[in-house]
């Protein structure tokens, strides 16, 4: 029998084959498309070879997601997730044989709640679940999860919680792994761009925190990296698994760190490959910097001073001056060059 | 005095000569008037560096420093923002912040008279002429671009020049370093070098963070 997200899906489906703008329907579905974002957009349908209206067919999916997850009730819910999910789960199966912590990185990509909440079901009677992410205070675009734990699972059962990316939320993840437990995390976006290291995706820099990586070497545990996928017409999805990655020992915690979160990145986009329109933020990404340096080992030296004595890191606090009160700073003294 | 309409911005161009910089204000007004400006016959230098029509202030410098004929200079200073075009921490009432170096260089060095929007005039060569003169009149000029409310169009972007942003822009590129050197080691083994040049960024980081306590 076809579903009625199958029916609104092909109803739709025009929407897939066209190349040009819907403003109104852009309008409709707020998605605030910025100077920039189209040919960014453009750009990433050139290289996957997808027309410009698979984004907003995307977008009218996503819309109708939230209808229907406030529509229905858990049972109904719990029905309709099971028919939707896809995947093959031998993975993740086989990396649930060792008992230490799992890191589950999922980045925001395809049906990602949808994916995230059939996991957590799955798992959770069997092993511990905490999934981390941004408070809905602070990140709106996470209501929706929110609503489905809160109208799926007991926020009292200790199996399934959730934690936020707080402090709190940090040692909460840090002691549940040590424990052995799941924990759920998206490591494709960052709350202080100061703190972000750069890590090359898709081409150009990404700026990522290396927390994933940290935790897994702090917490002795093993990172699987999980991509959801639609599988159209209609809702369904299918997660998508890559190899298991270990923090490298034998490297500065750092290092080691940074290393890890290049790995997770690349099993990303081999794993979204020809999906990227699928993902989140992939008009950011593409609208942002595009050069990465590679110095040769000679230059890198060179490089480290330069860019510490330039006008970005070398405030020149010390030769302040005072422009009020007291008068000028008499002692203070300006090179001026050209 | 300088009016902010058309009329009273031609007569104050009309007025300038070759060596004189007008530092105006970014409003709706001053950007319709700049495209009349650049056609004038003195063919002023206008430096603006987030309007298309706007150069940046090295180019100017870079003219005069080869020995071309000094021109007017139409400045407005409210885009002189970033880091590289900002570079002069000063201790204000408003807090520290980053003034430019350009209006100081135009007069100090290249003995430009300097009318600010609304009515300060610095003329060049008086022997208590300072950096700081140049700096307290540039920092009155911005003051008074706030009282100019809505019409002042770069008013949002002057938390740029705050501490706060500069720090998080100064972190941010030591986060770039630090990347450019783990992507330098990625398929190495760590070694001497990268842990002292690691060490050298640690160490800059908490210089940077020591010298702005108490500051903002």
């Amino acid at each position: 029998m076809i579903g009625l997200d199958t029916v609104l899906s092909l109803l739709a489906w025009p929407l897939r084959w066209s190349d040009r703008r819907w403003p109104r329907l852009e309008r409709w579905l707020d998605m605030s498309l910025q100077d920039g974002d189209e040919a960014a957009l453009r750009e990433v349908c050139r290289r996957i070879g997808w027309p410009l209206g698979r984004y907003h067919h995307w977008y009218l999916l996503k819309w109708w997601i939230s209808r229907r997850v406030r529509a229905l009730d858990a049972p109904r819910c719990r029905a309709w997730l099971e028919r939707l999910d896809r995947s093959d789960y031998a993975a993740l199966d086989a990396a649930l044989q060792e008992p230490s912590g799992l890191l589950l990185a999922i980045p925001h990509h395809g049906h990602y709640i949808l994916s995230m909440i059939a996991v957590a079901e799955r798992l959770f009677r069997g092993r511990e679940v905490l999934v981390f992410y941004g408070n809905p205070q602070t990140h709106p675009g996470n209501a929706l999860f929110d609503r489905l734990y809160q109208s799926l699972f007991d926020p009292a059962d200790p199996r399934m919680q959730v934690i936020h990316d707080d402090r709190a939320g940090l040692i909460k993840a840090l002691r549940g792994l040590r424990r052995g437990a799941v924990v759920m995390i998206m490591p494709d976006v960052h709350r202080d761009e100061a703190e972000a290291h750069p890590v090359e995706f898709c081409g150009r820099p990404l700026h990522l925190m290396l927390g994933t990586a940290a935790l897994a070497r702090m917490a002795g545990a093993r990172v699987l990296p999980m991509v959801a996928c639609a599988r159209q017409p209609g809702l369904r999805f299918a997660n998508r698994f890559g190899p298991v990655l270990q923090a490298d020992a034998s490297a500065p915690a750092s290092l080691a760190d940074y290393r890890l979160t290049c790995r997770l990145f690349e099993c990303f986009e081999s794993l979204m490959a020809g999906e990227l329109l699928h993902w989140q933020y992939v008009r950011q990404h593409q609208r942002g910097e595009g050069v990465f340096p590679s110095p040769s080992d000679a230059e890198i030296e060179e490089l480290v001073e330069l860019v510490l004595s330039g006008p970005l890191l070398d405030l020149q606090l010390d030769r302040r001056r005072v422009l009020e009160g007291d008068g000028c700073n008499a002692k203070a003294e300006v090179v001026l060059d050209t | 005095m300088i009016e902010l309409h058309p009329a009273a911005l031609d007569a104050a161009l009309a007025e300038a000569s070759p060596r004189s910089a007008l530092v105006l204000p970014t409003t709706a007004t001053v950007i319709a008037w700049l495209q009349r400006a650049a056609e004038a016959s003195a063919r002023p230098w206008i430096v603006a560096p987030r309007l298309a029509c706007g150069l940046a202030p090295e180019v100017p410098l870079a003219q005069l420093a080869e020995g071309l004929p000094p021109r007017t200079v139409i400045l407005l200073s409210d885009q002189l923002l970033a880091p590289q075009e900002a570079p002069l921490a000063v201790q204000s009432a408003r807090g520290l912040h980053f003034l430019s170096a350009f209006e100081a260089l135009l007069a100090l060095r290249h003995e430009y008279t300097l009318r600010l929007w609304p009515e300060a005039v610095i003329p060049p060569g008086q022997p208590e002429l300072t950096v700081d003169t140049v700096l307290r009149a540039l920092h009155q000029h911005l003051v008074a671009c706030e009282r100019l409310g809505p019409e002042w169009l770069m008013a949002a972007a002057q938390n740029e020049r705050g501490l706060e942003r500069r720090l998080s822009l100064a972190r941010r590129e030591l986060r770039f370093l630090e990347a450019v050197l783990f992507r330098a080691y990625r398929q190495r083994e760590a070694d001497s070098q990268l842990s002292r040049l690691l060490d050298r960024i640690a160490e800059h980081e908490r210089a940077l963070t020591h010298s702005a306590k108490g500051l903002a």
